[in-house]
């Protein structure tokens, strides 16, 4: 068995800092070795779940517009550009699995927009819609690590994953 | 890195006329600085039969940014204010070629003795200690810089919004350099950009210089409590004084992981202080604009240089590395707009 990508990447993680950084001398190498560490780790985090992400993604996304089609059938005010979004072309879109999550990702970004704009003329039904959109991206965003995660991101992305989990 | 050298040495020959010529030694080039690569150097000479040495600092546009920013507005910007007793490192010479050093670059002084990060104000006793004199410090700095007038000072050559204008006039520049660098939905970002329009800010009270990165990590201290110099003015503006005062806010430079603005003092005493020193009234849905808007620009920024290190106009992995944080950045927004 050999190692999978996310161990390999933690070896180079200790290599590293355990052998590298005590060589390096400039404050500017130093940094730049900092910023790689933090970047491998970005990377690993990411893999570890990109796999079970994306799909699950298209899928929340796929039943986000569905639920927006629905709620735009119940008789809120009629806006082309929400129509537009939630029901696409009327077909799935193709592709690979980044093409059809970057397609209906531009769909969640134009309904989103057009349900910021409506202020507070979205109705009870379009109000559920947006708040459901927002908790998906908040889940989103709450993924991986970041640099700040250790300091000023400490608690919110906390309290923002415990929102997720419900 | 000896190119470097001798192209310094080179300008500065023309710069200082010595007798004989100028010896660059101690070059090295200080970590940070995104948007301009930053180099530290000696430099030594002799004229009129005294000797001269002068540490000095260069600043050059890197091979691609986290910000096309203009080197010259900088420069002026340094210049009115250091001449208005902000205190900057004194701006010595500009080229905005690439004759001498291959790319744009300005030469200032350098200031020893000091410290910049973050991460020594939070954990070295002798700064810890000094800590509530260096918020003072910090809000004498800011109300200094937005006292500056911009006309007097010379730089009414940069463009002014209307008082009741300066959160579209930022909504909009922040909105063009995201879609011309963007190459995704930004589903956060876009939605954002509705609200500020949604939520605007009120009128501005007065136009004022902005700093445009105004925060902890921006400035030199020492152990005395002295802010000794504001650095990185890439950003500098005209518009609402209190966009400074929402981005000095702004988690991202909340270090110590607590609510206190930039981990120097609660946020309700920074409000009254430069309230205080300015006569600026605060008011908590300006400010909240003026964050949302800050953690969107920050955003837009690392977008900018995540775009040019996937073109290959840079390797420089700090592009890579901070474009690969947005996404808590659109976090913040979230949490800022209430959904």
């Amino acid at each position: 068995m050999r190692p999978t990508a996310v161990e390999t990447l933690r070896g180079v993680e200790a290599a590293l800092l355990e052998v590298i950084a005590p060589e390096m001398q400039s404050s500017y190498a130093q940094h730049t070795l900092e910023t790689m560490v933090m970047t491998v780790e970005s990377v690993v985090q990411e893999l570890e779940s990109s796999a079970a992400n994306l799909p699950a993604d298209i899928q929340t996304m796929l039943e986000l517009l569905e639920q927006l089609a629905v709620a735009l059938q119940s008789g809120p005010p009629a806006n082309d550009t929400l129509a537009a979004a939630a029901l696409g072309d009327g077909v799935l879109p193709g592709g690979s699995a980044n093409e059809i999550h970057t397609a209906l990702l531009a769909r969640l970004e134009a309904a989103i927009v057009e349900l910021e704009k409506l202020g507070d003329n979205r109705g009870e039904a379009l109000e559920t819609v947006r708040a459901d959109i927002y908790l998906h991206l908040r889940d989103v965003t709450s993924r991986g690590w970041s640099f700040w995660d250790m300091l000023s991101f400490r608690a919110s992305l906390a309290s923002s994953r415990a929102r997720v989990a419900g | 890195m000896t190119a470097l050298k001798e192209g310094i040495e080179n300008y500065l020959d023309g710069k200082l006329t010595p007798d004989g010529a100028v010896e660059v030694s101690n070059l090295y080039r200080i970590p940070g600085g995104a948007s301009r690569e930053t180099w530290s150097f000696d430099a030594s000479w002799h004229k009129e039969g005294a000797e001269h040495k002068q540490g000095l600092i260069l600043r050059r546009d890197p091979d691609a940014s986290l910000l096309e920013t203009e080197r010259d507005l900088e420069f002026r910007v340094l210049q009115a204010a250091r001449a208005h007793g902000v205190p900057v490192p004194e701006p010595l010479w500009l080229e905005t070629d690439g004759a001498a050093l291959e790319r744009p670059f300005f030469i200032m002084e350098r200031i020893d003795g000091c410290e910049s990060g973050p991460g020594e104000l939070l954990v070295q006793p002798q700064f810890i200690a000094v800590r509530p004199q260096l918020g003072l410090r910090f809000v004498d700095v800011l109300a200094s810089i937005h006292s500056l007038d911009p006309k007097e000072r010379g730089l009414d050559f940069i463009e002014q919004p209307a008082l009741d204008g300066c959160g579209e006039f930022e909504v909009a520049r922040w909105e063009k350099i995201l879609d011309a660098d963007s190459l995704e939905p930004q589903p956060v970002l876009r939605a954002g950009i509705a609200w500020l329009r949604n939520n605007p800010p009120r009128p501005a009270q007065r136009i004022s210089l902005i700093h445009g990165d105004f925060r902890t990590g921006n400035f030199l201290y020492n152990a005395e409590g002295e802010i000794k110099a504001m650095l990185d003015w890439e950003m500098a503006h005209l518009g609402d004084p209190l966009e400074d005062v929402g981005w000095a806010c702004m988690r991202p430079w909340r270090w110590a992981g607590d609510e206190q603005m930039g981990a120097l003092m609660p946020r309700e005493q920074f409000y009254r202080l430069y309230t205080e020193a300015t006569e600026i009234e605060i008011d908590d849905h300006s400010i909240r604009f003026w964050e949302v808007l800050g953690n969107l620009k920050l955003a837009v920024i690392f977008i900018t240089g995540a775009h040019s290190f996937i073109e290959g106009r840079t390797r420089t992995l700090q592009m890579a590395s901070l474009g690969r944080n947005i996404n808590r950045l659109e976090l913040e927004i979230l949490d800022l707009m209430g959904v």
